[in-house]
């Protein structure tokens, strides 16, 4: 029996692809890397916008990953998830930007993306659950996450929204995967106090 | 297996996780369905937990790949033009240490030896921080500059032996600098990456 239902469960871990997009890459073939940000720009900018909760803002860092992870190609080891690489850029990326720049965007973040819920993607196709969690409780579930502490919030996104395994958690964050484990115990804790509202029926 | 209430709490992280045996499992959701308190403190992780799982992803503006394209492409450029700064640096050191030889009035047939050991060890440093890293590169070019001063040392004697220590620590003192440079110059561009 299983308690998670998954959400973005796609064909993306077609390791084999990556290796060779990567492999071209290294090269310098342009379309390769191309496509590699195409096959995953969706997750990372998800990511993102579920850190920092700003769009144009999580776009700028999104892309940003894709920059670095670039710059970085030529120590990028094949044998290692193409995940765990991006999710670390943007994991350290998001944090960073939390750490140092947040005080003078909150403002803005409050009044561009308060009332607005994320753009919800055309291919979905809507359960009943997501008709429901549309409008109100989409934004209480946005809310409550980043009112979550940036370092649980991470893992619980790249968990429970990416659906990362603990491997590939462990191997961005470059921590052990116990620590990995009570980090998102934890962040769970903290995100099913933030929803009390909503989930003390 | 009998399950109390703390081991139930404790194991329902294990449980979302799906990473319960088969026994402890069934321990587990037997506790579940005798104890209430268990039963609904679990049903609120759960529902957090699987509302968090269904926030919808969110889709890039049209021109996200080529917006990363046009960064990557000006990252490059900026790279380029740290390699052709640093090029230059290299390039000009290599004329100070050659005047600098000049100027001591360094025999003429020692001079070519010393400008070939110099540059060895500049191109090397040049090459190599590419491939090797700075600090191989470094004891490469050094070990070269060594070897040169021995050799020097043994074919000229005793009086030759000075000089050549003396052109050997200038030329060590500019390496040194070309290095620190060539390292801070890799630091500052190589900061980005360091995350990878
Ligand atoms: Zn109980």
């Amino acid at each position: 029996m299983l308690y998670i239902q998954s959400s973005m469960n796609e064909q993306y871990d077609n390791a084999e692809l990556d290796i060779t997009l990567i492999e071209q890459s290294k090269t310098g073939n342009e379309t390769a890397f191309e496509t590699i940000v195409d096959r995953y720009r969706r997750r990372v900018l998800t990511y993102c916008h579920r850190m920092v909760r700003h769009e144009s803002l999580a776009e700028d860092l999104a892309q940003e990953v894709f920059v670095r992870f670039y710059q970085a190609l030529p120590r990028i080891d094949t044998r290692k998830a193409v995940v765990s690489y991006l999710f670390r850029i943007a994991h350290n990326r998001c944090l960073d930007w939390l750490r140092t720049r947040r005080p003078q965007m909150q403002t803005l973040t409050r009044t561009e993306d308060d009332d607005q819920p994320t753009v919800q993607l055309p291919d979905a196709r809507p359960t009943p659950e997501e008709e429901v969690l549309r409008g109100e409780l989409l934004e209480a579930v946005e809310k409550a996450l980043a009112a979550v502490p940036p370092r649980y919030r991470s893992v619980l996104v790249m968990r429970h929204v990416e659906e990362l395994s603990y491997e590939e958690i462990a191997e961005a964050l470059g921590l052990p995967m116990g620590t990995v484990k009570a980090r998102i115990h934890r962040g769970r804790e903290k995100l099913q106090q933030e929803l009390r509202d909503f989930v003390n029926l | 297996m009998r399950v109390r209430c703390s081991r139930f709490r404790r194991w329902s992280r294990f449980a979302i996780d799906g990473e319960l045996s088969a026994k402890e499992r069934e321990a587990f959701e037997r506790h579940r369905l005798v104890c209430g308190d268990c039963r609904v403190e679990f049903e609120r992780l759960l529902r957090a937990v699987n509302l968090l799982a269904r926030l919808p992803s969110v889709e890039s503006g049209a021109s996200f790949t080529a917006n990363v394209m046009a960064r990557v492409n000006r990252a490059r450029q900026a790279q380029g033009e740290e390699a052709r700064r640093k090029a230059s640096w290299v390039t000009v050191t290599m004329v100070v240490a050659a005047s600098a030889c000049v100027v001591v009035g360094w025999s003429e047939w020692m001079l070519p030896a010393i400008v070939s050991t110099m540059s060895d060890g500049l191109v090397m440093l040049v090459k190599g921080s590419r491939v090797l890293g700075p600090s191989l590169t470094l004891i490469g070019a050094l070990s070269a500059l060594l070897r040169a001063f021995f050799e020097t040392a043994l074919t000229l004697g005793r009086s030759g032996a000075s000089y050549a220590l003396y052109v050997y620590v200038l030329t060590l003192t500019i390496i040194l600098i070309a290095a620190s440079l060539t390292r801070n110059a890799r630091r500052r561009y190589g900061a980005s990456m360091l995350c990878v």
